[in-house]
């Protein structure tokens, strides 16, 4: 049997800490992958499963013997192409109405967009009323893969709740402007 | 057609400006004084539209205009508006009675806290409008001068007598009515119980606050019909316009309610406050699932208005974007998409305060329907 062990680090060059005994067995079946994961499997041309290879493996037992290849890793990146505030407007079952403002370009006029409810991330659903905030980021998303796609992020802003200092500015304003208005 | 004709000086001239989704209305209301009602950009360049206008006229906008008017506190009546009153040092601030309420005041204040990156909202525009008048008031200047003043159905805001030169002028608030008023409390008093969480707040429906305004220079008699629609009642909306004592006679030029829609008719608008054969100016509101006008819309507005009726901007076209990959993205997650204007419209029209037939002159994207 394969040892979770040994095929575990799947993005080795070479699977350290293999024992002799699993990678002999490696040697001899063909596996298309591991813990429901796909898996190539590049074998050593000298690996054989003969008596005096088995006699080697066990005087060198960690020199490698199966190599995956793995993408080079690099870090997720977003290029952001365009992005927009938005205010919702209004909210049917379905979809929802959207004002953008523009702010990779803020000469532009503002955008009216009608939005799939599809579209919300599940997460943000329950702040989705009329009034509620959003970023909608349009751009290039390169994942430590090295995939290389086109992608919309709609995202809810979470407003913090009222707090008390937020609540005395409000009343403070409240009160100049009660002076203002010369009550 | 000269844009840059200012008008005579016995001339009353109400130029409607509109780019899709936003109003502004400046009047000459004679001897170069003038009154700016609301206000929109100008998408091309940024700038509020009545500033735009007044620099190419001629206008000294510092000493000229005599009165910045907010009709209601909706985004697209109030971009810019503050900046329209920064440049306006001798102007007096006018705005609904219905700002004066606590409720109202409360939602100002509010405003402020929800710190939107681009904080042009109109209850930021607002709150920056009355910003200006306190740095006035703490000037030394009088609330007389600088207001806020806060008008009703039936408010003078501004009277001049007839003189050698020129023609008597008065102009009045038309509404909102006693009831719509005490209705409003509620109204804001129930937008106000739902805000546990931040979030910005959107119009309240029926618009029945607004600050309708009628404008009589000598013969020359205009009426401006904000957003205020029907009414939920005979006692508010333009039902209770009718009843208005301020009435200033029948007008020659109607600057139609709520971008023509439906909801804002009501046939004593055409009938009690209207002259025979009226203009009708038309600013569209070319956004929502039923943009306004609608095509019914504009064919009722044409069999009332028999001297014309006269829009600011067509419907905005298909949105481009000179990067492909985003407007290709934003097409496939988005149902709809439209712009809320991109170019501005101005409808100009122009009647001697002695009664002769009024000029109409378009300008921008402005057509006659």
């Amino acid at each position: 049997m394969v040892s979770a062990v040994a095929i575990s680090s799947m993005f080795d060059k070479t699977i350290e800490g293999a024992s002799e005994e699993s990678s002999i067995l490696i040697g001899r079946t063909e596996i298309s992958s591991v813990e429901g994961r796909p898996v190539s499997l590049a074998l050593s041309p000298e690996l054989e499963t003969s008596p005096s290879l088995v006699a080697q493996r066990v005087a060198e037992p960690r020199k490698s013997v199966v190599r995956i290849p793995v993408p080079s890793e690099q870090p997720y990146h977003f290029e952001l192409r365009q992005q927009w505030e938005g205010v919702v407007t209004h909210v049917d079952n379905d979809e929802i109405t959207v004002v953008l403002r523009d702010l990779t370009h803020p000469e532009r006029p503002d955008l009216e967009a009608v939005v799939s409810m599809d579209e919300v991330a599940h997460d943000d659903l329950a702040l989705v009323q009329p009034g509620a905030v959003l970023y909608w980021s349009i751009g290039y998303e390169t994942t430590t893969t090295g995939e290389r796609k086109r992608v919309s992020h709609i995202r809810f802003r979470r407003l913090p709740a009222w707090s008390r200092r937020a609540i005395a500015r409000v009343n403070a304003r409240i009160a100049e402007l009660t002076e203002l208005f010369g009550e | 057609m000269n844009l840059t004709v200012p008008p005579r000086a016995n001339e009353l001239e109400i130029s409607l400006f509109g780019p899709g989704v936003g109003e502004c209305v400046v009047a000459h209301i004679g001897g170069g004084e003038w009154l700016v009602v609301d206000s929109c950009l100008n998408p091309e360049s940024g700038e509020p539209a009545a500033l735009e206008y007044f620099k190419r006229i001629g206008v000294r906008v510092e000493s000229d205009v005599r009165y910045v008017v907010v009709s209601h506190w909706h985004d697209d009546h109030t971009r810019g508006v503050s900046r329209v009153l920064e440049a306006s040092k001798s102007a007096t601030f006018v705005c609904s009675t219905a700002v004066r309420q606590d409720e109202f005041k409360t939602l100002i204040a509010m405003s402020r806290e929800l710190n939107l990156k681009d904080s042009t909202t109109g209850l930021d525009e607002l709150n920056q409008s009355l910003r200006c008048i306190e740095e006035r008031r703490e000037a030394g200047r009088r609330k007389v001068d600088v207001g806020p003043k806060f008008a009703h159905a039936d408010s003078v805001i501004y009277r001049r007598d007839a003189n050698e030169t020129l023609a008597s002028c008065e102009v009045v608030a038309l509404s909102p009515s006693a009831s719509a008023l005490a209705r409003s409390h509620h109204d804001i008093g129930a937008l106000l119980a739902e805000r546990v969480a931040k979030r910005a707040i959107v119009n309240i429906t029926p618009n029945e606050t607004a600050l309708v305004i009628g404008l009589r220079f000598g013969q020359a008699i205009a009426i401006l019909g904000s957003d205020l629609e029907a009414g939920s009642s005979p006692n508010d909306g333009w039902g209770a316009v009718l009843r208005t004592t301020a009435k200033p006679g029948p007008g020659q030029v109607f600057k139609v309610p709520h971008h023509g829609s439906e909801n804002a008719h009501h046939d004593g608008q055409w009938t009690t406050l209207m002259a025979p054969s009226p203009l009708a100016l038309v600013t569209p509101y070319a956004t929502g699932k039923k943009p306004l006008p609608s095509e019914a819309d504009v064919v009722r507005l044409k069999q009332l208005a028999h001297g014309g009726v006269y829009v600011t901007a067509p419907r905005p076209g298909r949105v481009s974007f000179s990067d492909r990959m985003v407007e290709k993205t934003l097409n496939d997650v988005a149902k709809v998409v439209r712009s809320r204007g991109s170019r501005l419209g101005h409808v100009r029209v122009r009647v001697s305060s002695l009664k002769s037939s009024p000029t109409v002159e378009l300008f921008g994207a402005a057509f006659a329907a």
